[in-house]
């Protein structure tokens, strides 16, 4: 599988030698490495956070982490991992230090009624962001890495720093969790007709991880 | 009320293995599963449906700016510190250069000063105060010799002192100072012996470099270096 990373910004380098370059002192290697995985770093903070200024400090103090403790990085996972690491530890730490977690279910419920275009179809969207505010922050970090950001389970659980049962059980307790949530709008609101969805075929954001993360792991095994 | 005990749901989705020998024999329970099975692939299908999430462009630039700055910042730190100005004069040198002025005031008194105050017309004249091997005849031969060779010498170099000519003209051009002798000027003068310009009858013409400034001396007293310039054969 080719690598997603050498059409991305930074050359034919892969990821663990842009950040050799920054720990041997390189000043840009580290901004190629960011810009290579900020949109997937910046989709998983902004899942745990919800807020967007949440989202975009927690970003930020994980770049500022992994920039300064880049000689720290043993190579026991990749790149993109280890970076995933940092964001969802910090925004995990963001919200036990803002007490947020969990959001309390009515107020899930409430922004999960939310229509987004109720006059012209009626047809209700469910927002990702207010689904995963309703899992406690465990369950979400793990439901966002497994099942959003397309990591596999023995990835998320490094990333988590928990076993991989751990993760297993997590995914379990917030996909019933979000499956009660759905089936309370039943399937004409959230567009399920339990045939396969238009959207499936545009890239998604799991599916784009997903071979970002495959294809760096291939590289790294090779 | 005594049926069987059925797996939580967690455990036969995960695949315990008492959840797995149970759920062989059991049709509720694989009902079950199948049902909350498919609620989760439609969660996850959901999931990953969800489009792609870019980084807002203002939230890019700011997250980028902060690392340029801790980058220029490291850059900073790790630049090799500017190279501390060599010192022009070190201990050494400031004593060779002391020992240099007093060595040039004694000798100035002893050489100079009456080489100044007999004139150009009698430039042996200093030969008094050191030893001498020049007999009254070979004087005025060197004396008439002189006369003639001064008429026909180049000018002297402007950075040069003039030579008094009948000296200029004992002077062997471009004779070599003999080791021996070019030591011992050397440390009689504290400074450094460029080169002797010439080593006559009566001594040894030595331009001698001190401190970057040249300056020229007459020295009857070098025996072995006007042997040496004479004949060249004192020394061998």
């Amino acid at each position: 599988m080719t690598s997603r990373r050498s059409a991305d910004a930074g050359g034919a380098r892969s990821d663990a030698e842009l950040l050799a370059e920054h720990v041997a002192g390189s000043s840009r290697a580290f901004g190629q490495l960011v810009h290579r995985h900020q949109n997937r770093l910046w989709a998983v903070a902004l899942r745990m956070m919800r807020d967007p200024d949440d989202a975009a400090d927690v970003v930020q103090d994980a770049l500022v982490k992994a920039f300064r403790r880049a000689e720290t990085f043993r190579g026991d996972a990749a790149v993109s991992t280890w970076l995933h690491r940092i964001v969802v530890t910090t925004a995990l730490d963001a919200l036990r230090a803002s007490h947020r977690d969990p959001v309390p279910d009515n107020d899930a419920a409430a922004t999960l009624a939310e229509p987004r275009n109720s006059i012209a179809d009626r047809q209700l969207s469910l927002d990702v962001n207010a689904a995963l505010a309703a899992l406690p922050s465990d369950q979400r970090a793990a439901v966002v890495l497994v099942d959003l950001a397309g990591f596999s389970v023995d990835d998320a659980a490094w990333a988590l720093q928990c076993p991989a049962g751990t993760v297993k059980s997590r995914c379990f307790r917030g996909r019933a969790r979000l499956a009660s949530l759905l089936d309370a709008y039943g399937p004409a609101q959230r567009g399920d007709t339990g045939n396969h969805s238009p959207a499936a075929d545009v890239p998604t954001e799991a599916a784009a991880t997903r071979g970002a993360v495959d294809g760096e792991r291939g590289e790294d095994e090779a | 009320v005594n049926g069987p005990v059925h797996p939580d749901l967690e455990a036969l989705l995960l695949g315990d293995d008492q959840a797995k020998a149970h759920l062989r024999g059991c049709d509720q329970c694989q009902h079950r599963l199948a049902s909350e099975t498919d609620r989760h692939m439609r969660v996850q299908r959901w999931l990953a449906e969800q489009a792609p999430v870019s980084m807002p462009t203002e939230v890019a630039t700011r997250v980028h700016a902060r690392l340029e700055d801790l980058g220029n910042r490291r850059s900073d730190r790790t630049a090799p510190a500017p190279a501390r100005p060599t010192p022009r004069h070190g201990r050494a040198q400031r004593w060779l250069l002391a020992a240099s002025v007093a060595a040039f005031a004694v000798l100035g008194t002893s050489v100079l000063v009456p080489l100044l105050r007999n004139g150009a017309d009698d430039p042996l004249a200093g030969a008094d105060l050191a030893e001498s091997s020049l007999s009254a005849e070979e004087a005025s031969a060197g004396d008439e010799a002189a006369d003639d060779a001064a008429a026909l010498a180049p000018e002297p170099s402007a950075d040069l002192p003039e030579v008094p000519a009948a000296i200029r003209s004992q002077a062997e051009p471009q004779a070599a100072l003999p080791d021996s002798c070019g030591d011992a000027l050397a440390l009689q003068l504290g400074g450094r012996v460029q080169r002797a310009s010439g080593a006559g009858d009566n001594g040894v013409l030595v331009v001698v470099e001190v401190a970057g400034q040249r300056m020229l001396w007459w020295l009857p007293s070098c025996d072995a270096a006007a042997s040496q310039a004479r004949g060249r054969t004192a020394l061998e």
